[in-house]
């Protein structure tokens, strides 16, 4: 499903902000990406929704090796992975509704095959009464609704967040962490950044954990317990 | 031509006439030379000089109507010789002025067709512009577009639309200016003598290419749109991967890990394979094929249901 080898990452000339990262993720698998703030964890995402070239190293992804793939293969690439953007990047001119049912657009479904699902899966994160409202005018934690909606609704193969829940409470944390283990069993591979390690200790995922642009391997705490 | 009524006196009036008409009869390429009566003459300048009893009384030159072929005849030649043969008599050749004229209106549809493709090419340039600027401003949206998943197809046929919509609506604008210019230069134009200028009517065919001029203008500014932005999009693209190449570090550095380097497996992949066709919640990350978890008795090809209570254990 996904494979670095030997990665290295650096902005512009700057000192590597990720290095030598090797690991593989199974398909179906369920991760966190831990670390602390500024250690690499949305670059390391970057790099997988191909937003981002790595300066070295060997990537592969849905056993295509990124560097030497055409170019015009990258939407087809993309449709496949689902990204919930630490700072949403919803479309400001474009209602929740809209916004959700853009990843489905974008490959071509009509309006009229996804208005209800779109609508269901909103309802579903909480988001029902607010299916026309603006991302303006929702508040971050509705904001991030609708972003991992957005990222959830195209049934991805794989599923990366980035710090899914930083603006809802607990309650609605777990919640969503369940969307994501529902969608889980149903074979989505899933990487999800996050701080938070009440949530962490409560999904027994094993976690990636960067610590200054290195990978250290962390068990899940459950099974590293027993 | 005409030949003057008082010409230094020399022999009279008809005489001189007639010696004009003969010196035209034998001039090679006149195909016709008729004088006109004294009362046709009159008749002409009545509108101009008043009643004909009034016009009597004055010295009117008689007129001769000719016509010739233009190739065989040298008028200028033509009207020196008559100017010494027949005393008084000056040729008049009026395809100068009704040449001036053609050359005039001429002139005004080349400005005109000069105008029309000025106006088209500022159009398409300002919808280059306008389309460059909006991908400009629009940089955010149009990253998230691309990782979502969308081509450069997508992205420009949408600029196309807005441009489509956008033309469209100031094309319909325009045209009911342009009605209204029309409407008011005919009023204008009502007590004009008729005659005097061939008279602003449009035909059928004229309202009909009047009326596709603004979808056509249209559909040209939202191809430009469309092309404009795929030339930008595809140049974009051609700066970001060349600026992004991989070094020669990175290619040997490639090749060695994808042999030696041990990925990273984390331990629990190496655990024994559980059933995760239940719809127990699993407690582990999965290692097998991604079909294998899609049950379909269990885990629906639906959102989960939406208690909160089943969500929250
Ligand atoms: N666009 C950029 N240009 C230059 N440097 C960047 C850029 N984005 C991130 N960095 C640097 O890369 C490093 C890692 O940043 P990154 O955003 O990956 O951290 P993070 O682990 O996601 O942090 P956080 O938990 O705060 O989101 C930081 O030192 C940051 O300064
Ligand atoms: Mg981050």
């Amino acid at each position: 499903m996904v494979r670095f080898d030997n990665v290295g990452m650096r902005y512009g000339s700057g000192p590597e902000v990720l290095r030598d990262i090797s690991f593989e993720l199974d398909p179906g698998s369920f991760h966190f990406l831990t670390g602390a703030s500024g250690a690499g964890k949305s670059t390391l995402l970057r790099l997988l929704y191909l937003a981002q070239r790595p300066t070295r190293g060997l990537i592969t992804l849905f056993d295509k090796d990124l560097a030497t793939l055409p170019r015009d293969e990258f939407p087809a690439l993309r449709r496949r992975i689902g990204v919930v953007f630490q700072d949403f990047r919803l479309i400001q001119h474009l209602s929740a509704l809209d916004n959700v049912a853009l990843p489905l657009k974008v490959a071509g479904a009509r309006d009229d095959q996804i208005r209800e699902h779109v609508r269901e899966l909103l309802g579903w994160v909480g988001l029902a009464e607010h299916v026309d409202a603006k991302p303006a005018t929702l508040s971050g934690g509705q904001q991030q609704r609708v972003a991992i909606a957005r990222a959830v609704i195209g049934r991805p193969a794989l599923l990366l967040a980035d710090e899914p829940t930083g603006n809802v409470d607990e309650r609605i944390a777990i919640r969503l962490l369940y969307l994501f283990e529902e969608l889980n069993k149903m074979g989505t591979t899933i990487v999800v950044a996050t701080h938070n390690e009440r949530l962490i200790s409560r999904f027994d995922h094993p976690a990636l954990h960067l610590d200054r642009g290195e990978l250290v391997v962390r068990q899940p705490a459950r099974t590293a317990a027993s | 031509m005409q030949v003057a009524a008082v010409a230094g006196g020399t022999g009279n009036l008809e005489a001189r006439v007639a010696a004009a008409l003969d010196l035209l009869r034998r001039t090679p390429g006149i195909r016709r030379a008729d004088p006109i009566s004294a009362a046709a003459a009159t008749a002409l300048l009545e509108p101009w000089l008043g009643s004909a009893a009034a016009l009597a009384d004055l010295p009117m030159p008689r007129l001769i109507d000719i016509s010739f072929d233009t190739h065989q005849v040298d008028t200028a030649a033509l009207g020196r010789q008559l100017a010494s043969a027949v005393p008084g008599a000056s040729f008049d050749d009026h395809r100068r002025w009704i040449e001036g004229l053609a050359a005039i209106a001429r002139w005004v549809i080349m400005v005109a067709i000069g105008i029309v493709l000025l106006v088209g090419g500022v159009a398409a340039l300002s919808v280059i512009f306008a389309v460059r600027s909006g991908l400009a401003v629009h940089r955010e949206v149009i990253e998230v577009l691309h990782l979502i998943g969308a081509r450069d197809d997508y992205i420009a046929n949408n600029f196309a639309r807005h441009t489509l919509w956008t033309g469209l609506r100031g094309g319909a604008i325009g045209s009911v200016l342009a009605l209204a210019s029309l409407i008011a230069l005919a009023w204008l134009g009502r007590d004009m003598a008729p005659g005097m200028l061939p008279g602003l009517k449009l035909e059928a065919l004229d309202w009909v290419l009047l009326a596709l001029l603004t979808p056509l203008a249209a559909i040209l500014a939202a191809l430009t749109a469309r092309s404009t932005v795929l030339s930008a999009l595809a140049r974009s693209r051609s700066r970001w991967s060349a600026t992004s190449r991989w070094s020669g570090a990175a290619s040997s550095t490639r090749r060695s890990s994808t042999r030696s380097t041990p990925a990273w497996r984390p331990a629990w992949r190496r655990a024994a394979p559980r059933s995760t066709h239940s719809c127990s919640r699993p407690t582990r990350p999965t290692a097998q094929p991604t079909g294998a978890s899609r049950d379909p008795a269990c885990c629906a090809r639906r959102w989960p249901d939406s208690s909160l209570s089943r969500a929250t254990p």
